[in-house]
């Protein structure tokens, strides 16, 4: 009989808990999109003034400075900032989770058909691909809105348009390397079928590098967001986007300062969670693979 | 005279689930003109004695708690950075195990060659002869020629012309031995050069090796996991186990008469010719982390003994030049 | 002499490579050209050559992991070499293959049971426990404790991973399992130990190897007949005894004079010290005549000008060499020429 290692080896959370103590950054990244959820989910209980999250006005308190009654200030037509902020995280969440899951959900099958079955498949699958590669996301963005009625789900469709080709091309990537490893010829002499192939010994293979994508992806998808709501092409008012709340404040500039600034952070924060997370995770199953 | 001595020296690393207590108490020396063999199985820990003794070994998570490298007068673990890449650039180099991914693929072997010369023994060259305006003292190229003709790759002056990718694993390790033998060293390292290669390929880079150290009067540490090359090349032989130097003699006489329980059992497992019966040794390598205590062979030998388990047995001379780290040989031992 | 369970027929595998934009078929790359080869049921056949003589080809040719371009395969007397579908899917189950290399050959995401199952799961659609029971018997053949079922392959050593993929072959009952170098990445001390276990696998279940390797020492006390390849072709075939004790071919004496030996013995075995000239060439210029030629020691005129043939210069021993004519008293011509 063969031998087996004596000694208990430690548990996978262990060694997961290990490799992120190495990368303190990863950790902060960690904390930061965890509290964001948090908010997102609570926004109704923690939200200091929930009415204020829609349509309400108040028109005694209006542009009021941060205080403590209202720490992030009031806007235009006094409505608690704060408020408005973390009902803001609810839709900028939504946004990177519906964009991804959408590209991921086309991109990544097109991606795996192109990788194993090559051929016509591969060619045209690549070709129409590349044809929206070679267009900056932004300006795709912008012309698909420009074309549909101005709301977020539009520019949720919008984003999510422009953004699956990515995953085509890591699919695609991963599926070609995987597929000269022996254990996919054995399945294939198996007579295994090309779905079973692709999807249940490929695809579990890409796991990790899917993971990092989609991590660093819902910090710029967050990004695009708001920067379409920027350019009024996104969520209208009064919904409290982060990318609209910066929009509008910016005519109030530089004297009510507070209006643009928190949303602008509540952004620049949340990006650079998803960040800090991902090279994390990079480095994370980067050491995993070996 | 003694080019390299190593003398108790102590490898561990720190790792998830512990420290790993990969050498334990190695010792071996390499004399002059002498063709060492450090043979062994995959994990005994022969590459991590190669790469301590280059010096490429990360340190942390890898750390020397004990031990001394001796290498000519200078203790080579105490040496700073600088004293240390001088004293290497100068008398030692090294053969990597694997050609494919040793040479740089974006460069020609002429231009990989070519820098080799003109950086050795400098520090630094001036800003022309870097940018390769300026020729510098040696012309580089000429002599890289010189060094392709002389470990016999045929057309010397077409190949520094190519890139690694056009040639092939064979030629490619002979580019590597050329390399190796640039700056005159006195000690070469070869960490398994030929393992990569076929038999019939592996026979001719052995071939030329054995050249080389002829013609050069060098000192070479050949490690390797095969007993039929380390006969071919090698004076004498150290044999490795779990991080410790389990038997040592001249080649011939520890092919004939090993001693060791692990280097028979090592021997015999090695399917011959002759199609006489071979066979294996039962378990595995040891846990690095929670080594057995005692002897680290004694759950694997077939001639346990109830002190193998308690305590480490030393390295003693048994016959002329034959020396074996068994408890079977020690004073208070079996026979 | 037992039957024939597998016997190809001038079995060529040929891969093309595309070259410009057009997508023209341009490059051809003959790794396996024209080959006879049998391995007769219960014994191991090895075939041997130097990376890039088509050995693993023509292995993976044979049992249909490659689909051949010319020539034909007769398993158990049926030609498989152009059926496909629900036949091809039965065959599949009598032959199977263990891969060189047995890190690639498990697929890093799944536990043994479900490696070892997959065959399983495939042919006979078995339920989870009756699969779950079979792998255990499985392990218990290859010597795995049972505690392996849920581990990863990643926890496993190099030699335990080879079991996994021993149990995996051994799964659906083969009649014919090919190997593919299972021993390449293993020391020799857990070699040893693996070649003994396809031995009593070998005579427990009745099985037919072909067993691909580089390795003339492990070939030496295996096989039963060796078939040694250079450039996709047969340079000769003999029960292994007698190509040990006789080779005849070059190619073969270069092989065998270039093994790292360890005793005196083995030293009498090996013919005379023969040094090839150069490398094995590329596939994609083939030279003309004999395509040994190159290298080749020994060669005459007539070597450039006429290809020879394999030709049976003895019981049971093939050689493709026009030198070893002249040496015995038969011309070709007068010997029947006859697959090995």
């Amino acid at each position: 009989m063969e031998q087996v290692l004596r000694r208990k080896q430690k548990g996978n959370l262990a060694r997961a808990f290990y490799r992120f103590k190495k990368n303190p950054l990863s950790l902060v990244g960690l904390s930061i999109i965890l509290v964001m959820i948090l908010i997102a989910i609570l926004a109704p209980f923690i939200a200091p003034y929930p009415g204020d999250s829609a349509g309400a006005v108040h028109f005694k308190q209006m542009f009021q400075p941060p205080s403590w009654k209202h720490p992030f200030g009031t806007d235009e037509v006094g409505r608690d900032v704060l408020s408005r902020v973390i009902f803001g995280s609810r839709i900028s969440l939504m946004l990177g989770v519906v964009v991804l899951f959408v590209a991921v959900g086309v991109g990544l099958p097109l991606g795996l058909f192109a990788g194993y079955l090559g051929g016509k498949v591969e060619s045209v699958i690549m070709r129409i691909t590349d044809i929206f590669l070679a267009i900056p996301p932004l300006v795709l963005a912008l012309a698909v809105t420009a074309v549909l009625e101005r709301n977020l789900y539009n520019s949720m469709f919008a984003i999510a348009f422009t953004w699956w080709p990515w995953y085509t091309r890591l699919a695609y990537g991963e599926t070609l390397s995987k597929k000269e490893e022996d254990f996919v010829e054995v399945s294939e002499s198996l007579g295994a079928s090309r779905t079973y192939i692709m999807f249940r010994e490929i695809l579990p293979n890409m796991t990790s590098s899917l993971l990092v994508k989609i991590t660093l992806d819902m910090g710029y998808a967050i990004l695009v967001g708001a920067a379409l709501g920027f350019l009024g092409l996104g969520a209208q008012p009064p919904t409290p986007e982060w990318g609209t709340l910066v929009s509008l404040g910016r005519i109030h500039l530089p004297k009510m300062w507070w209006l643009s600034t928190f949303a602008g952070l509540a952004i620049f924060i949340t990006v650079l969670g998803f960040n800090l997370l991902g090279d994390g995770l990079r480095d994370f199953f980067d050491v995993e693979v070996e | 005279m003694t080019v390299l001595s190593i003398a108790n020296l102590k490898i561990h690393f720190d790792t998830i689930d512990g420290t790993a207590k990969v050498l334990d108490d190695v010792c071996l020396s390499v004399n002059e003109a002498e063709v060492v063999g450090l043979v062994g199985e995959t994990g005994c820990g022969k590459s991590v004695t190669a790469k301590t003794i280059l010096g490429s070994l990360p340190m942390p998570p890898g750390k020397v708690p004990d031990g001394k490298i001796l290498f000519f007068c200078d203790d080579l673990l105490k040496l700073n950075k600088h004293d240390r890449h001088r004293v290497m650039s100068e008398k030692m180099s090294y053969i990597p195990q694997d050609p494919m991914t040793s040479l740089n693929p974006v460069f020609t072997v002429g231009e990989q060659m070519g820098d080799l010369i003109r950086w050795q023994g400098r520090r630094r060259v001036g800003p022309l002869e870097f940018l390769g305006l300026r020729r510098g003292r040696h012309n580089a190229v000429a002599k890289a020629v010189k060094l392709l003709d002389r470990v016999e790759i045929p057309a010397p002056k077409e190949i520094v012309r190519r890139y690694p990718i056009e040639l092939s694993g064979g030629m490619r390790q002979r580019v590597l031995i050329a390399m190796a033998l640039i700056g005159r060293p006195s000690l070469l390292i070869a960490d398994e050069p030929t393992t990569a290669l076929d038999v019939t390929i592996q026979k001719g880079v052995l071939t030329l090796i054995e050249e080389k150290v002829e013609e050069e009067e060098l000192s070479v540490l050949y490690i390797t996991h095969n007993l039929g090359v380390a006969r071919r090349l090698c004076n004498r032989v150290y044999v490795m186990y779990g991080g410790a130097i389990a038997e040592t003699a001249k080649t011939k006489d520890l092919l004939r008469d090993p001693i060791h329980p692990y280097t028979c059992g090592l021997i015999s497992s090695i399917p011959k010719l002759t199609g006489d019966e071979f066979k294996g040794i039962d378990g595995r390598i040891p846990d690095y982390i929670d080594p057995p205590t005692g002897c680290r062979f004694h759950p694997r030998c077939p001639q346990l003994m109830p002190i193998c388990g308690q305590e480490k047995p030393e390295l003693i001379e048994v016959k002329d030049d034959h020396l074996v780290a068994c408890h079977l040989f020690s004073r208070g031992g079996g026979r | 002499m037992n039957r024939a369970l597998i016997r190809t027929e001038g079995l060529c595998k040929y891969f093309f490579r595309s070259s410009g934009l057009l997508q023209r078929r341009e490059i051809v790359i003959k790794a396996a050209d024209a080959v006879d080869v049998t391995a007769r049921t219960g014994e191991t056949l090895a075939l041997v050559g130097e990376s890039g003589s088509g050995k693993t080809t023509l292995g993976k040719t044979m049992i249909r992991i490659y689909k051949p371009t010319k020539g034909k395969i007769w398993f158990n007397e049926e030609d498989i070499s152009s059926i496909g579908g629900a036949r091809l899917k039965k065959h599949r189950q009598y032959m199977q293959m263990v891969f060189q290399d047995p890190t690639s050959a498990l697929n890093p995401r799944k536990t043994v049971v479900d490696i070892v199952g997959l065959p399983l799961k495939i042919h006979q659609s078995s339920s989870r426990a009756a699969c779950r029971a079979r792998v255990r018997e499985l392990l218990e053949m290859v010597e795995l404790p049972a505690d392996f079922l849920y581990r990863y392959p990643h926890a496993l050593s190099g030699g335990q991973k080879q079991r996994v993929g021993v149990a995996r072959a051994l799964a659906l009952n083969p009649l014919l399992i090919v190997l593919d170098e299972p021993t390449s990445a293993l020391d020799v001390s857990v070699q040893a130990k693996l070649l003994a276990l396809l031995e009593q696998l070998r005579g427990q279940f009745k099985l037919t190897y072909i067993y691909i390797s580089h390795d003339l020492g492990v070939v030496r006390n295996i096989s039963d007949r060796t078939v040694v390849m250079y450039l996709g072709q047969i340079m000769e075939a003999a029960p292994t005894a007698e190509l040990f004790k006789q080779p005849l071919h070059p190619y073969t004496k270069a092989l065998l004079s270039a093994i790292p030996i360890i005793s005196d013995e083995e030293q009498d075995i090996i013919p005379e010290e023969i040094t090839l000239n150069g490398e094995i060439p590329s596939p994609l210029d083939v030279p003309p005549g004999c395509r040994f030629i190159s290298r080749c020691q020994e060669k005459t005129s007539i070597c450039k000008s006429k290809e020879p043939r394999l030709i049976e210069i003895d019981n049971d021993h093939y050689v493709k060499c026009h030198q070893c004519f002249s040496s015995s008293q038969q011309t070709p011509e007068e010997v029947a020429t006859q697959c090995p």
